[in-house]
């Protein structure tokens, strides 16, 4: 219980985009009463809590070419999901639900899933959408429904959903590994090796050994926090104790100010750094709770040997080779759905007699 | 290296939250149908970034499926709001509460609306009708006078 409260204040800055959504979805969502805010106030959380959301939960990896394209598409989808769920038209409800699948297209596309991203936008913007549009028009009254301005327990549900997202927010932010920055760790060893050099000694053991921080930290300590969160990574477990066996000689042989000895030890650890910082890039914060697949050895050696442009080539092999028997049963499906439409939709003799 | 893998599964949680609020509380059948759809969304973005985690098409393939059973499923719920709407007249789902198990207290609209801004008509300007008018023809064939208006 202790345990489950001092992660709780950890994670507490995630309360903050949390509970400002709340009270823009709250807002904002029709209802019959007054509204506690204005419609600029509910406005205003909502981009606030939108942008403290990019700011604490999305981390930027190395390229920053990828991270700008995801920080524009998940803004567009996620901005485009909230003004769905709250618009009153629901006309304007399907068109903003359009946007979303654009967005989350343009996220496919960052992720090289190009085929994807086109029959999404085929099969939902395209298809799906419009025949909701044509429903919505032919059920459509004069100006807005009367069902259409209120929602249901619009508080309670708000908060169920928001407790929803918070546990789902929690859990992962206490799962993938948090905002390390591997290049720091690297940068303090680098610089105490060349130090240490035979030809290039410059400082005493002592300087040295102080000089071995991150941010304040102790670099030893920071290095086995990395170890702890990165522990999908197969070569972990073996890494760890070279690094420490070389920190203990480390340590010892720079308080004793036989730095040139220590050389070794700190060329070592500036190894194992940089094969964290590697590791940390490959697995970009897997879960740590991950099950480790038998084959995640292979994993963290393979390249990413199909081209982009060979991505439609390999998802055919994979849809027509491995899953041939399920595409032909998802098209058996479509037809009797379709048959089957045809017929609920239809109006018979019979079901005019029972309405009349 | 490509984007992480964290951020996407942020981005889905999000929407997949974001489409259960509108399932809770919007009572359109059309809006709600969307929300789940948007929360289907969640999950295929969850599905692409693991796939690419495992360097494998599979995730992908999945998605393929989805999208093929998001299509039928889209097809089957119209044809059911539109027998729904034929024979109540509308698309609440408040009005199927008889639906539900029995014993439930209905749900009954007590607060009184505002007007609704949208629902006047609109007018549009007229203009002053111009020009000659189109000689109409009586039962005879016979074209009549003329009258300017």
């Amino acid at each position: 219980m202790a345990k489950f409260f001092s992660w709780l204040v950890t994670y507490c800055y995630l309360m903050v985009p949390l509970v400002l959504g709340f009270a823009a979805i709250v807002t904002l969502l029709p209802h019959a009463g007054k509204r506690k805010l204005p419609v600029q106030a509910g406005l205003a959380a909502g981009v606030v809590s939108l942008l403290l959301t990019g700011l604490l939960l999305i981390r930027s990896s190395n390229n920053l070419a990828l991270d700008l394209f995801f920080y524009v598409f998940a803004g567009i989808t996620v901005a485009s999901a909230g003004a769905m769920i709250v618009q009153r038209n629901p006309v304007y409800s399907a068109l903003y639900f359009a946007i979303t699948v654009l967005g989350v297209c343009g996220l496919f596309l960052v992720k090289s899933a190009s085929f994807l991203a086109a029959a999404t936008i085929i099969v939902y913007a395209g298809a799906i959408i419009v025949t909701f549009l044509f429903v919505i028009m032919l059920a459509q009254q004069t100006g807005l429904a009367d069902y259409d301005r209120r929602s249901r327990e619009h508080i309670f549900s708000t908060i169920a959903g928001f407790v929803l997202l918070a546990s789902l927010l929690f859990v992962i932010e206490k799962n993938f590994s948090p905002k390390l920055d591997p290049s720091s760790l690297v940068a303090v060893l680098k610089e105490a090796s060349t130090d240490t050099a035979p030809d290039k000694y410059r400082r005493s053991g002592k300087e040295i050994l102080d000089s071995l921080q991150v941010k304040g930290k102790p670099a030893e300590s920071v290095m086995q926090q990395m170890f702890t969160h990165l522990n999908a990574w197969p070569e972990a477990a073996a890494k760890k104790s070279e690094a420490t066996k070389a920190w203990d000689e480390a340590r010892k042989l720079l308080q004793d100010d036989q730095a040139p000895k220590a050389h070794g030890a700190l060329n070592t650890l500036l190894e194992i750094a940089n094969s964290m910082s590697d590791a940390y890039n490959r697995f970009s914060g897997v879960l740590s709770v991950t099950t480790v697949p038998k084959d995640y050895q292979s994993l963290l050696s393979a390249k990413r040997t199909v081209k982009d442009a060979d991505h439609v080539n390999e998802l055919g092999r994979s849809l027509f080779g491995d899953y041939l028997f399920a595409v032909e049963l998802a098209g058996t499906l479509l037809l009797v759905a379709t048959i089957a439409a045809i017929m609920i939709a239809q109006e018979s003799e019979r079901r005019k007699k029972v309405h009349a | 290296m490509s984007a992480l893998l964290h951020n996407y599964v942020v981005v889905g949680a999000i929407l997949f939250g974001l489409g259960a609020i509108g399932f809770m509380t919007r009572r359109n059948l059309i809006v709600m149908f969307l929300c789940v759809e948007m929360m289907l969304q969640g999950v295929a973005l969850n599905l692409v970034a693991f796939g690419d985690l495992h360097r494998s098409m599979q995730g992908q393939s999945f998605i393929i499926f989805m999208l093929t059973v998001a299509a039928c499923e889209a097809a089957m719920a119209l044809a059911v709001f539109l027998v729904l709407y034929r024979s109540r007249r509308t698309l609440d789902v408040s009005v199927w509460q008889d639906l539900r198990d029995p014993g439930q207290e209905p749900i009954i609209d007590t607060d009184v609306l505002p007007a609704d801004p949208s629902a006047t008509p609109v007018v549009y300007p007229k203009l002053t009708p111009a020009g000659v008018m189109p000689k109409p023809e009586n039962e005879a064939g016979v074209t009549e006078e003329v009258t300017r208006v």
